[in-house]
């Protein structure tokens, strides 16, 4: 069986995570072109309220693959088979101005850990512990997960087992960091602006990036490429991008790899299927939709027929 | 032997075969800004927009999983146990396990689900010959060295507010997992050390459980129409002892029902839970007889419990408790030698009991747990309705505790687990190390040591001072 002590592992990470984390790499870089001037703040500052407008009412399939990198003719490469996870995550914003959230995420593969659901409810109030359920059909109920309040009180942690980390998913708290556009280049054959992150000194002792460089696309406001130092100044951490999509109006990147360059392994995130504004009945982000298998895929099967 | 060493071969080829044609960075050189993606890691990486992986037309297969494990045991420490059983280091299990899974959801609000296993025996594993249920186990069946076993088969349907399941399910109640004093309904093998956990343990029953839900309230019930027992250690495995009695089986021609409900909701941080049932126990009491020729006797008895769980979340810490009142228990008790027969005799009476088991979970960190819990029981009026010379094997307060840690390494894939379980009175312990490693999405190779301790007067004495080291290679599809 999935022992319950890895799965509890995973749970508080996915507490963290979830729906929100699947998307945020997204959005952490992605934004409205029209409204975003040079300003690094500025265009930060929209990635809260563009995040919210896409995690509500979605529903998300995607696929995480990692494995071991080295370098063949000059371009960057798997050694070995990867590892692949695909997940469905649905989600809705509730509460006071549509902050907290309620999501399901549940592994469709790999077979081991297949059926494995886990409820999270998320709460913007600060000091407000979110809550985690998780449904293992080996233990044959469902368990609380105690897990503390979001990123504020433990360390970055992996998501499922692949080098993004919970903090490489966080979004906002814009008032932690300095925030200066370095200047301009070019990436991927794109025009892109060079934006800077330094922490500030309370952020600092959360993170283990001192600073952190994006590469924006100036015409899509997507980044095309980030950059992850730690306090010796060494880069540790390089995210590319290399699918970018429009939806719904919004650019967004829909496969990111992160590479791990200490320990030379890489994960790749493909956000396979984005769908917004999708109708969720709110008896779905219960309980119940981790225990009863015929009320879960009945649901999703209809959630399904709206995406066509 | 050589299925083992085919397996790891294999599963070291598939982990390494694509390592040898392409040059293996080191941390010592920094990586090229120039560098991009091989676009055949992008493409077979990534969704190529054309075909997302997650929409391929779902196929029968799909429908299925397996997993093949081959798994070898053995008792590697010569010594006299506590009872003055002389061991020397054999092995105890060397067998290869086929589990299959389906889950279908072949109509809207419809499911059906099931699980079953096969195990093959190898030569030296003790069930290779010898090895035989004591008693039968539902759905088991066995050719030569090949045995099989129905786990999982129920079908649910799914109303707006409702759900029924029908079939051969697990229903598990309590908040301290491995050590509730309300997890009672399922029946339980262990049949060798090879399975510690309870979790693993668990025999599946037929039952029709009926669930109601709104909003945050669940209700539940469950039938038992043909309850099951926990079956005796199978013949020759290591818990077994020989008795020169027969052992009689619980009458089936008895009609037997078990039935019970439970409320539970949450509020903040918390699920609470209510419950009443009628059950029978598990294990059996048994009878021993009080002249040479007679038969030791199963006694089945029903009994209601009446309960209450709760949990409390508090950041990285989650505390649980459970409470149980059982009327109609049987307590084990022990008689006078007779006159004619020199031995003491086992026997029982029907007691109330309150039991309570707290316990709590704890993240040391995001790759480190700690679960905890102390099971606490308590016969009232212990000691009224004894005849003379008649006592109770238990004292006033009896239990178990369990301490489990867990740390993973190298993002997961490197699991270290420990499992540390034993009884108040302190006649018995078990502690184990297991180191569990993930190969790939499919192959996974665990190791680990068991240790089992006991005094002489305890149940398990025979035991006592084992040593246990095992291998299980695992291939999931």
């Amino acid at each position: 069986m999935l022992k319950p002590h890895l799965i509890f592992k995973n749970a508080r990470v996915l507490n963290r995570l979830a729906l929100s984390a699947l998307l945020s790499l997204i959005t952490t870089a992605s934004f409205a072109a029209s409204e975003a001037g040079t300003n690094g703040r500025d265009i930060l500052e929209k990635l809260a309220d563009y995040q919210r407008s896409i995690t509500d009412s979605a529903f998300v399939k995607s696929r995480l693959s990692s494995c071991q990198y080295g370098i063949k003719a000059n371009k960057i490469t798997c050694v070995e088979d990867p590892r692949v996870k695909l997940l469905e995550a649905v989600g809705i914003n509730y509460g006071k101005e549509h902050k907290d959230t309620k999501n399901v995420t549940i592994v469709v593969s790999p077979a081991a850990e297949k059926g494995v659901g886990m409820l999270n409810y998320t709460y913007d109030e600060p000091g407000k512990d979110n809550e985690t359920w998780l449904y293992l059909s080996a233990l044959g109920k469902v368990k609380r997960i105690a897990s503390g309040n979001s990123e504020d009180d433990s360390e970055p942690a992996s998501l499922f087992g692949s080098e993004f980390t919970t903090e490489d998913t966080d979004t906002g708290k814009l008032d932690d960091y300095t925030i200066n556009v370095l200047g301009e280049a070019t990436e991927a054959g794109r025009p892109v602006w060079k934006i800077e992150t330094l922490p500030n000194a309370e952020r600092a002792r959360k993170t283990r990036y001192t600073r952190t460089v994006l590469y924006v696309d100036k015409e899509r406001y997507v980044s095309l490429r980030a950059e992850m130092y730690d306090k010796q100044a060494k880069e540790v951490k390089r995210l590319l991008t290399s699918k970018v999509d429009e939806i719904k109006g919004v650019w967004t990147a829909r496969s990111q790899t992160m590479m791990n360059l200490v320990t030379n392994r890489l994960s790749n995130m493909v956000r396979t299927e984005i769908n917004t504004d999708v109708s969720i009945p709110e008896d779905f982000l219960t309980q119940r939709t981790l225990t009863d298998v015929a009320f879960r895929e009945t649901t999703l099967e209809k959630l399904r027929t709206q995406l066509k | 032997m050589v299925s083992i060493v085919v397996i790891l071969l294999l599963a070291l080829f598939c982990a390494t075969s694509n390592a040898d044609q392409i040059q293996k960075k080191t941390s010592a050189t920094p990586l090229s800004n120039d560098l991009t993606l091989d676009d055949g890691l992008s493409n077979s990486l990534s969704f190529d927009g054309q075909e997302p992986v997650m929409e391929k037309t779902a196929s029968f297969l799909d429908k299925f999983t397996f997993k093949l494990s081959q798994q070898i045991y053995a008792q590697i420490n010569p010594h006299t146990t506590a009872s003055g059983v002389e061991k020397q280091p054999t092995i105890e299990d060397n067998r290869l396990n086929v589990l299959l899974k389906y889950q279908n959801s072949f109509l809207p609000t419809w499911n059906v689900q099931g699980s079953a296993q096969t195990k093959i025996y190898w030569p030296t594993d003790y069930d290779y010959e010898q090895g035989r249920s004591s008693q039968a186990i539902e759905l088991e069946q066995r050719v030569e060295s090949i045995e099989s076993r129905l786990n999982e088969l129920f079908i649910s349907k799914s109303f707006t507010n409702h759900t029924l399941k029908l079939g051969r399910q697990t229903l598990v109640w309590g908040e301290a997992e491995g050590n509730s004093v309300l997890d009672n309904i399922n029946t339980l093998e262990y049949r060798d050390f090879s399975i510690i956990e309870m979790e693993d343990a668990r025999l599946n029953q037929w039952f029709i459980a009926w669930d109601y839900f709104n909003e945050d309230l669940r209700a539940s019930t469950f039938v038992n129409l043909n309850p099951q027992f926990n079956p005796l250690p199978r013949i020759g495995s290591p818990a077994y002892v020989p008795i020169p009695f027969n052992i009689t089986d619980p009458d089936k021609d008895k009609y037997k029902l078990e039935v019970g409900s439970r409320l539970q909701w949450s509020v903040a941080h918390s699920d609470i839970a209510l419950m009443a049932a009628y059950l029978y126990e598990n294990p059996l009491h048994y009878a021993t007889p009080t002249s040479m020729t007679g038969d030791i006797i199963a006694k089945e008895n029903g009994y209601w419990l009446l309960g209450a769980s709760a949990n409390r979340a508090m950041g990285k810490l989650l505390l649980k408790l459970d409470l149980a009142y059982s009327q109609g228990l049987l307590a084990d008790t022990l008689t006078a030698p007779q006159t004619a027969f020199p031995f003491q005799g086992s026997s029982s009476i029907r007691k109330n009991q309150i039991a309570a088991t707290f316990g709590f979970d704890y993240a040391l960190s995001n790759e480190q747990s700690i679960t905890a819990s102390v099971q606490a029981r308590a016969f009232l009026d212990r000691t009224a309705g004894l005849e003379g010379g008649e006592s109770t094997v238990s004292g006033d307060i009896f239990g178990t505790w369990l301490i489990r840690y867990s740390h993973s390494f190298n993002n997961g894939n490197l699991l270290f687990t420990s499992d540390n379980r034993g009884s108040l009175n302190a006649d018995q312990a078990l502690t184990s190390a297991m180191l569990s490693y993930t190969l790939s999405d499919h192959w996974s190779i665990m190791g680990s040591v068991i240790g089992t301790f006991a005094t002489k007067d305890s149940s398990a004495a025979l035991l006592d001072n084992d040593v246990r080291v095992g291998l299980t290679i695992s291939y999931s599809h």
